[in-house]
């Protein structure tokens, strides 16, 4: 049976994509690769701002005393903004970068569905952020990311209702995104791409988007209900007026727990490409992946209030309980299916292959401790103690956060032409990985012997942890700059990357690198299995496409003047 | 089984076909998109509702208080108009399928119409229930009642007003202007959606709010 | 939808102001279906009216969303199209639904301080 590559031979062999300038940037663009660039910017701009602010934190707490931090409260907006610009600034709109630039690119689609809408649910972001950071001129936020009333309604200043319609913001921009994914996912692949033909990545994004199309209105009508109790004098959550304390909090979970999966989904998705790739073996278990994403995706909604075990009336916690112990098993299905991949694969290790495994290593310690979080007799104990604070930053740091950096190595040659550094990679790893591992495993012994979380005074015994753990903290806050430098230095040193460095076979890397205006010259047909690495028929494809739009050796002939002031990432 | 043949894309597709394949796309894109947008509106007002649905839950006394205060005739008057004018959408739409514009802007203008007068007796019932004593105000005799009953209804009503100006900016107008017609009617279609939308919802308020 | 499917539901519309009832019997009357879900609804809101003045009983409650469930239905049936418009806008529709239920019963059922 001869099968069918798809790509014409022979013509075009020179990169014609212009590089992203920092105009482009700065500007209004319905181009989906611009706006993926500039949710990256962004993003990255809020995670250099969050660590700040987790730098701070982990300053103050070197001492039991009050020292750093003029008083409580003032510590209480440091965790507030913390926790808030890095699950709405960094983490969910890095998610969005990737995915506007990657999904399009994956579909063989010109762009999105909706690009002018795309843009402009971009454009939502910046305000935001700029409201977020607007309360420290009134005072800031002080009742954590949760705002739990009456914390968040009576004892929290103006920056509060500020925090609110930040988030408001950046939820209606994640709502419009998440239309726009939906929607080109379902409508724009390409012929001969059905379902299950469609890289895990755009899976991922559509279990991402299912979920923000229903779980983010709920925080929508939960923060309208806080800013009418915060400023027209309504008493939604005051029960001394007829209102309901726990009601933000069933509302708040509802919609923060299937955020977690949000948050952690599309780097699942990452991870999925990243470790058949560069393990150069086909994906195992395509179809259990792409289904328990929309299982997590599902199931997620039923399971919110193992957030609020501890007030909730003991009848309530066993079916969370289930739950809880239920959504563990379609994240179990994900975790043996890439162990399934790696195994016996033939694995290069590069750094985008590194961070994918120390997100398996590390994602796996912090989805244990959810277990066992979520059982209802372990948790009434550890209950806001640093072992909640270890479990959480586990998850979204060593899953989220190491699966966005997999992304960025990954991706990078794409977006840029050029490949980031692999020595300078292997050391943002090393440091990262060990930071980031002497940073918050020890959080696990701080909870368990007691250690609160969200106070600025702790009892002395605890001091040796926190030593600990902030000396760790500083080594995991450097490390990230190591992968900025290497952003900005790969812009023009970087090696020439040519179409397809990593000889891929998705849709993203049959293009020049980076893509056209139009993304494709012609109408791109895939290859019919994405992950079907190892074949004859696949190396044909990866000859196939390098014949056309040149190997890395072409581009870099062909590109000689390097192009000047490219900026962006 | 290892020889690759390589085969161009086929670009003999003739034009036309071309253009109706991007323009079916484009009608189902678009109404993928809506729906997608009224699957979250479900949710927004769901937490509203679910909100109310609370306070009713336990405090069936204050609630039977207002509705005796209040009486079910007006918001009944409301309600009747509100499916009005969905049954005047909905034949507008069926007009300008078949290809009668005169039709379709006769009905949408009454569509809007039985809107606006929605909008004007939800004022009016806002008056009622005030002099009532029905206030957002701490200390308000129903203070609490207050606090769940308007901001549900002030939202769908916000909604009309909304569906009011859509329909006279992007329906009306454009239609006068000889917009629209029996192949070209996604945008009235788009409004339908929306304004039936907002009339299902209103068919809950009321059973939920102003009937239990 | 693809334009044949679109031709297609406008030749449906053209002609026929004739309801087809699940007995085998017809009515016809202008603008069929759409006027014929109308005077249902509007039935329908008479009944749930009469329900709520009555004294509250036991089925009170129950009559009451049965009803505007079905108003609800009908709306979407038949005004929104989702009879014959593209299977997935149902499940658009329903899972955020059900959603919605799952969680509005759960704050129900919730004591509304903690134990």
């Amino acid at each position: 049976m001869a099968s069918v590559v798809s790509l014409p031979v022979g013509e075009l062999r020179k990169s014609d994509g212009k590089p992203i300038m920092l105009r482009d940037v700065l500007g209004w663009s319905v181009d989906h690769k611009v706006i993926g660039v500039q949710y990256a910017l962004i993003a990255l701009f809020f995670f250099i701002i969050g660590g700040s602010l987790a730098m701070l934190i982990r300053w103050e707490l070197l001492t039991p005393a009050l020292d750093l931090m003029a008083n409580g409260a003032a510590y209480n907006t440091l965790f507030s903004i913390h926790g808030t610009v890095m699950i709405f600034l960094w983490v969910i709109p890095m998610s969005a970068a990737f995915g506007n630039y990657v999904v399009p690119l994956q579909l063989g689609a010109k762009d999105m569905a909706f690009p002018w809408l795309n843009a402009f649910a971009f454009w939502l972001i910046p305000p935001a952020g700029v409201l977020m950071l607007m309360g420290w001129f009134v005072g800031p936020a002080e009742a954590g990311w949760t705002s739990y009333p009456p914390l968040s309604t009576m004892f929290s200043p103006d920056g509060q209702t500020l925090w609110a319609i930040s988030i408001h913001l950046l939820g209606l921009s994640s709502i419009l995104g998440a239309i726009n994914f939906i929607v080109t996912i379902a409508n724009m692949r390409p012929e001969g791409m059905g379902w299950f033909q469609m890289p895990l990545f755009c899976w991922a994004i559509l279990a991402t988007s299912i979920i923000i199309v229903m779980a983010t209105p709920f925080l929508a009508g939960g923060l309208t209900l806080l800013i009418l109790d915060r400023v027209a004098g309504t008493a939604f959550f005051n029960p001394a007026e007829g209102g309901d304390v726990l009601l933000w909090q069933n509302v708040f979970w509802f919609y923060s727990h299937p955020a977690v999966y949000i948050m952690v989904l599309p780097a699942f998705g990452i991870l999925s490409d990243v470790l058949s790739v560069h393990a150069r073996k086909p994906i195992f278990g395509y179809r259990m992946i792409a289904l328990s994403s929309i299982a997590i995706a599902v199931v997620g909604f039923t399971v919110w209030a193992h957030h609020m075990f501890t007030a909730l009336a003991p009848q309530f916690r066993i079916p969370f309980m289930i739950t809880s112990m239920i959504i563990a098993v379609p994240t179990g299905i994900k975790v043996f299916s890439w162990l399934g991949t790696i195994w016996g694969g033939k694995i290069r290790w590069t750094s985008a292959m590194l961070f994918g495994l120390g997100f398996l290593s590390m994602f796996v310690i912090g989805g244990i401790s959810g277990v066992m979080l979520g059982s209802v007799p372990f948790d009434l104990h550890v209950h806001d103690t640093y072992f909640v604070v270890s479990h959480l930053h586990f998850v979204l740091y060593g899953g989220s956060v190491f699966g966005l950096y997999a992304g960025i190595y990954h991706w990078y040659p794409k977006v840029t032409g050029r490949m980031l550094d692999e020595r300078m990679g292997k050391w943002h790893f090393a440091l990262t990985y060990i930071g980031f591992f002497f940073t918050f495993f020890p959080m696990h012994m701080a909870g368990l012997a007691g250690m609160p979380r969200r106070i600025a005074v702790y009892a002395p015994e605890f001091q040796t942890w926190n030593v600990v753990i902030s000396i760790a903290s500083f080594v995991l806050g450097v490390s990230t700059f190591v992968l900025l430098y290497n952003m900005v230095w790969a812009l023009r040193n970087g090696k020439v990357a040519g179409p397809n460095p990593w000889r891929a076979l998705t849709l993203e890397w049959a293009t020049s690198s980076p893509p056209p205006a139009t993304n494709f010259v012609g109408d791109p047909v895939p290859f019919k299995d994405p992950y079907g690495y190892g074949t004859k028929e696949a190396a044909a494809y990866v000859e196939a496409v390098e014949a056309r739009y040149g190997t890395p050796d072409d581009v870099a002939q062909s590109s000689k003047p390097a192009p000047a002031e490219t900026a962006g990432d | 089984m290892s020889e690759v043949s390589i085969q161009h894309t086929d670009v003999s597709v003739s034009q036309a076909a071309a253009r109706a394949k991007a323009k079916a796309l484009r009608v189902s894109n678009y109404k993928f998109a809506m729906w997608l947008y009224l699957a979250s509106e479900v949710v927004i007002f769901g937490t509203l509702i679910a909100a109310y649905a609370v306070f009713r839950y336990n405090n069936p006394e204050v609630v039977h208080e207002v509705h005796k205060e209040a009486g079910v005739l007006l918001v009944a008057i409301n309600t009747f108009l509100l499916l009005m004018s969905s049954w005047c959408m909905v034949m507008g739409l069926r007009d300008i399928q078949m290809g009668n514009r005169q039709g379709l802007i006769r009905w949408i203008a009454a569509t809007a119409v039985l809107g606006t007068v929605f909008i004007a007796l939800q004022a009016v019932e806002y008056s009622v229930l005030s002099a009532a004593g029905v206030l957002m105000t701490p200390g308000a005799e129903f203070h609490a009642f207050a606090a769940h009953f308007y901001p549900p209804t002030f939202f769908h009503g916000l909604h009309v007003f909304v569906g009011v100006l859509w329909a006279v900016i992007w329906v009306i107008i454009p239609a006068m202007r000889g917009s629209y017609g029996p192949g070209d009617y996604l945008g009235v279609e788009f409004f339908g959606l929306y304004w039936h939308f907002v009339d299902v919802v209103w068919i809950v308020l009321f059973t939920v709010i102003y009937l239990w | 939808m693809d334009e044949n499917k679109q031709t297609h539901a406008q030749s449906e519309h053209a002609p026929n102001d004739t309801v087809h009832l699940p007995g085998g019997r017809s009515i016809t009357l202008p603008g069929g279906i759409y006027t014929f879900v109308f005077v249902i609804l509007a039935l329908l809101t008479v009944f749930e009216i009469i329900v709520a003045e009555l004294p509250d009983g036991f089925f009170t409650l129950p009559l009451l969303l049965l009803a505007s469930l079905l108003k609800a239905v009908l709306v979407v049936t038949f005004y929104m199209h989702l009879n014959t418009d593209n299977r997935i806008f149902r499940l658009v529709l329903l899972i955020p639904v059900g959603v919605m239920l799952l969680s509005a019963m759960w704050l129900l059922a919730v004591p509304p301080v903690a134990w």
